[in-house]
């Protein structure tokens, strides 16, 4: 009995020592001059820093380091960043230097080498970038650490140049955009007009009457009356068959009446004028 | 005993329909130093169930000779590749038999694993754009249970019309893993864990993370399609409990029982029923298109549901694309219809197209070629219907009315007035 | 007749002088101009009067024309107002009946005061007549 509690002593005290960890994490901003920042103990209890870091136009590069000791060394150390919750991570591997008893692993994140997408989908989403650790040995599975020790949100001033690539899928509707129907004046300053053409023509009658230029002498009081009066109707007869055309009858209709009428009307008309005597 | 015959006569005709709508002629590929063909008998008696018509060959045994085409015939609709060792297959199966395979319509299933992929094979593939890990590079996860044996959910299959359930979790053991071109035929079926890398010997690193795929799917214009399964255990008669509905599904998908669509119908008049041929088409006219769509279900065809049907009218750029909504049900088809929409008022030779592709799907697509004509000379409004023109008609006809009261005036007139005269006359 | 003309001109010549002479301003030839140009006006005037009291007709005609020539000035002033000539050839059939109009009329006078060699005022009249009809047509085919 005393000897299990003692093995299960034992054992618990080995797995613990199994346990990863990386000791001395910190973030340094090499060309932009500001401040690192400590982040110390990664292991699998890590919690995320409260403010994210911010890839701007002023960033250089981000360095993130940290120590892990020569004798836990583990077979995968790798940074995944990107979005998870899209399924879009790229993983970058450190720069391994080995210092004694601690073996120093560097990533460096630059915003040249972070691929287009990843910083496309943080602007267009507004959702920052999830770093990641994984530190892992196989056969380990309870000890091995992944943890998102913090978050990059990117903040630039111009949109990220990104293609997106071809997909199948629905694409934006496309609705056709007619010409504007031509406006037209309003109905009431038309008839305005309307009214005024027919002043004048009424006008134009008053004149004529007023003017002591009218009188009827003219009309032949024998037989040429008929003739007079056919050659009135005739060019009535006329108006009325253009009016007829204006309306909608075929051109071939109107051409065929004008050709009835014509027949007729010259015959007369010509004979009117002949006999009208030296008046004209 | 004849009544008897006859019943079974017919069930054995009724059984023998095929399941696959291209055809069912299946053949094996293995290499017996690397494959054991027993350790996959479910996978294969579940396909002879759905009546498909194996033929087994193995690329070892010297006295194996098989073809696939007879001049320019297909002998096989179908063709199933085990792994292989580098240089096994290039006798029977070189790259340039694989694309004109490929070219006819042909679908296949590849396998590969850490164990070997035959070059041609690999070859064939990287033309597609899939581009498995080379021979020996393992994919581990170290925070699962087995290094490289994992689970990965079944909700992370990533193409809904292969598989769709959330509920399972699948086996992977001794896998390789693909790196993929951004193709927009090629589907990616399920992506490798997060934390996974795919390393070989020395430490070397072949791909890492979410970025490399287990299981990935490409689908030629053709429609012949082509899977990839990175791992040889994944198909095993000992992971079939965890595995078995999901390998069928995937089976079923590769050699067209599944995700297979086709066009019954289309057709396009205008909205009081005129056809084109009866009154052809000039510019903004009100016109409608309907489309009809089916889907195989293994059986038969059924009725095709969808809400991003999209139909084109384009003469080079479409001038109109709009989302088809669905109309009435007939037997084996769905009727879609753009409902009332206006021709443009730009004339010339336009294509009534509906092209319908989407991941998972065969990829269908059908066009009309019709001529809209401009309006012709008396289809414009008349004077009498535009508002402007009312005061020059009524300059025209005070015009007339003026000049017909003129002439009868000039008529009796006479040039001087006669008063005078009498008056002279008087004096 | 000239030298009846010198001996009548000669008088109010010098009255013009010496009016010149009296003014005093800027511009010392702007009153002869101003006074030749009311002459020439009074002339023509009179001139006109007297040719229209001589012919009935002439009168309808002139009457007629300044009818044609405010009703091409509505039209314009129409299309001037809302600033578009949107059925132009509208437009422009409304304008050409009142200018064509104006023409044959314009002919007819002439032949009427002084006719052509060979046409008689009546076949002028007849020939009028014709014109007009045909202008009309054309006006309302055009306007559509």
């Amino acid at each position: 009995m005393r000897l299990a509690g003692v093995l299960f002593a034992v054992c618990t005290l080995v797995s613990n020592c199994l346990a990863l960890q990386a000791r001395d994490a910190h973030l340094a901003f090499p060309n932009s001059g500001k401040r690192g920042i400590m982040i110390g103990k990664i292991d699998s209890n890590t919690q995320e820093m409260q403010k994210p870091l911010v890839i701007d136009n002023s960033t250089g590069e981000i360095d993130f380091s940290f120590a892990i000791e020569a004798r836990d060394r583990p077979s995968q150390v790798a940074l995944l960043l990107g979005l998870p919750e899209r399924d879009l991570e790229v993983v970058m591997e450190p720069k391994v230097t080995e210092h004694g008893e601690l073996i120093m692993y560097k990533f460096k994140i630059d915003q040249s080498t972070v691929p287009k997408a990843l910083l496309y989908f943080a602007q267009a989403e507004e959702q920052p970038l999830t770093a990641s650790v994984i530190l892992a040995k196989p056969e380990n599975h309870k000890n091995n650490v992944l943890a998102s020790p913090f978050k990059i949100r990117v903040d630039l001033d111009e949109a990220v140049e990104y293609r997106r690539p071809a997909r199948y899928g629905a694409k934006p509707e496309i609705i056709h955009e007619f010409n504007p129907e031509p406006k037209t004046a309003p109905w009431k300053l038309v008839q305005f007009f309307i009214i005024l053409i027919a002043l004048a023509t009424f006008g134009l009658v008053i004149a004529w009457m007023s003017s002591g230029a009218l009188n009827f002498n003219s009309v032949p009081t024998n037989f040429n009356v008929v003739y007079l009066l056919f050659f009135i109707l005739s060019i009535i007869g006329f108006e009325y068959i253009f009016v007829r055309y204006y309306a909608g009858t075929s051109i071939f209709d109107t051409l065929f009446a004008v050709l009835y009428l014509a027949i007729p009307s010259l015959w007369l008309g010509t004979k009117f004028l002949r006999n009208f005597g030296e008046t004209i | 005993m004849l009544r008897n015959l006859l019943i079974g006569l017919s069930v054995l005709l009724i059984t023998v329909s095929a399941r696959c709508v291209e055809g069912s002629k299946t053949l094996v590929l293995y290499d017996e130093r690397l494959t054991t063909i027993s350790d996959y008998s479910i996978m294969f008696d579940s396909m002879k169930e759905r009546d498909y018509k194996l033929d087994f060959a193995s690329v070892a045994n010297e006295t194996v000779t098989f073809s696939l085409f007879d001049g320019d015939q297909r002998l096989y609709d179908n063709i199933v590749v085990f792994p292989g060792k580098g240089k096994s297959l290039n006798k029977h199966l070189g790259v340039k038999s694989l694309l004109k395979f490929s070219k006819h319509g042909g679908s296949m299933l590849t396998i590969s694993s850490p164990d070997g992929l035959a070059d041609s094979i690999r070859l064939f593939l990287n033309q597609l754009g899939i581009y498995p890990s080379p021979k020996d590079y393992r994919l581990t996860d170290n925070f699962q249970e087995k290094s490289d044996s994992f689970k990965v959910a079944s909700s992370r299959v990533e193409n809904k019309f292969i598989y769709n359930s959330e509920k399972e979790s699948l086996v992977f053991a001794n896998s390789s893993v693909a790196l993929l071109d951004n193709r927009e035929q090629i589907f990616p079926v399920l992506a490798a864990p997060r934390t996974s890398i795919c390393s070989g010997k020395g430490d070397n690193v072949w791909a890492a993370g979410s970025q490399a795929y287990l299981i990935a799917a490409f689908q030629a214009l053709n429609n012949g399609r082509v899977t990839w399964i990175g791992s040889t255990e994944f198909l095993k008669d000992s992971n079939s409990h965890a595995n078995g509905r999901f390998v069928e599904e995937l089976v079923k998908w590769t050699f067209k029982e599944k995700g297979v669509i086709k066009i019954t119908g289309h057709d396009h008049s205008h909205i009081d029923g005129t056809s084109y041929e009866q009154a052809p088409y000039k510019i903004k006219d009100v016109i409608q298109y309907n489309i009809g769509l089916s889907q195989w279900n293994g059986e038969q065809w059924q009725p095709y549901d969808a809400d991003d049907v999209q139909f084109e009218l384009k003469m080079i750029d479409p001038y109109y694309r709009l989302t088809l909504s669905p109309g009435k049900k007939e037997n084996i088809t769905r009727w879609y219809t753009t409902g009332d929409f206006r021709l443009p008022d730009h004339h010339g030779v336009f294509t009534f197209q509906v092209d319908y592709k989407r991941p998972g799907l065969t990829f269908v697509s059908v066009s009309d070629v019709k001529a809209i004509r401009h309006l012709a000379h008396d289809e414009y409004p008349r004077s009498w219907e535009i508002t402007n023109a009312g005061v020059y008609l009524s300059g025209i006809f005070a015009v007339i009315f003026a000049w017909i009261v003129f002439v009868i005036f000039f008529v009796s007139t006479s040039k001087v007035n006669r008063k005078v005269n009498v008056e002279k006359k008087n004096k | 007749m000239s030298p009846v003309g010198v001996v009548t001109m000669s008088p109010k010549r010098k009255k013009a002088v010496s009016s010149v002479q009296t003014r005093s301003g800027p511009f010392p030839w702007s009153g002869t101009i101003s006074r030749d140009f009311t002459d020439a006006f009074n002339v023509s005037l009179k001139a006109y009067w007297d040719q229209v009291k001589k012919d009935n007709r002439l009168k309808l005609i002139d009457i007629f024309c300044v009818f044609l020539v405010v009703v091409a000035f509505v039209q314009t002033s129409f299309m001037v107002l809302i600033r578009d000539t949107f059925p132009f050839n509208a437009f422009l059939a409304g304008f050409i009946v009142c200018v064509g109009q104006f023409v044959l009329l314009m002919s007819l006078r002439l032949q009427l005061v002084s006719p052509f060699d060979g046409i008689s005022k009546n076949r002028a009249f007849g020939e009028f007549v014709l014109a007009s009809l045909i202008l009309h047509f054309i006006s309302l085919h055009f306007i559509n």
